[in-house]
């Protein structure tokens, strides 16, 4: 198997991971939404920094860089 | 001020974000237009939220979170490992190749203004109020 065959199933994996995660908060409210968890994430500043920190580099790496 | 009637920022995001998109698609990746579109736009985005607390009044998820923070633990490690193995595409070189369609990096650049937007909009609370 090649090297991107094996980076695509690792990458496909975790997609697979999260749509897993998703689903079992919406419908068993065991697990937090994505939704939910990126919000409670921001309720600190160190928190809010993180997050618009992060997706302001995954804008500038993918998109721009 | 109030967001939920700020249809001035909502007008003023929506125009910075299509010229962004423009230029993004125009000039592609590795370019200096682009690399200022994003940064600049970005930027604001991000200090706005700063500026309003977004998220400070969010509900609180307890240990609901935790699966989530396993998540990310695992997406970062699998990112890591890709880098340090030469056999193994990391994301971006995965991603380069579709990237490199005007179309594609147009929808690419809305769908993250979309989720930078979506991020200031979280419940808040204005300067000066506790």
């Amino acid at each position: 198997m090649s090297g991107r065959a094996v980076s695509l199933l690792g990458f496909a994996a975790l997609i697979a991971a999260a749509v897993a995660l998703e689903v079992a908060g919406r419908r068993r409210g065991r697990v937090a939404t994505a939704g939910h968890a990126l919000a409670a994430a921001m309720r600190t500043t160190g928190g809010r920094v993180a997050v618009l920190s992060g997706w302001l580099w995954v804008g500038v790496h993918f998109l721009a860089r | 001020m109030v967001l939920s009637q700020g249809w001035a920022w909502w007008a003023a995001l929506a125009a910075a974000g299509a010229a962004c998109t423009v230029v993004v698609m125009a000039y592609g990746e590795l370019s200096a237009p682009a690399l200022a579109a994003v940064a600049l736009t970005g930027a604001a985005l991000a200090v706005a939220g700063l500026t309003w607390r977004a998220g400070r009044a969010a509900a609180p998820v307890g240990w609901r979170g935790i699966p989530w923070l396993g998540w990310l633990a695992a997406a970062i490690a699998w990112e890591a490992l890709t880098l340090l193995d030469e056999d193994l595409w990391t994301l971006s070189d995965l991603l380069d190749p579709v990237l490199a369609h005007p179309a594609a990096r147009g929808a690419a650049t809305l769908g993250w203004l979309a989720t930078g937007a979506w991020l200031v909009t979280r419940p808040g609370q204005p300067d000066g109020e506790q």
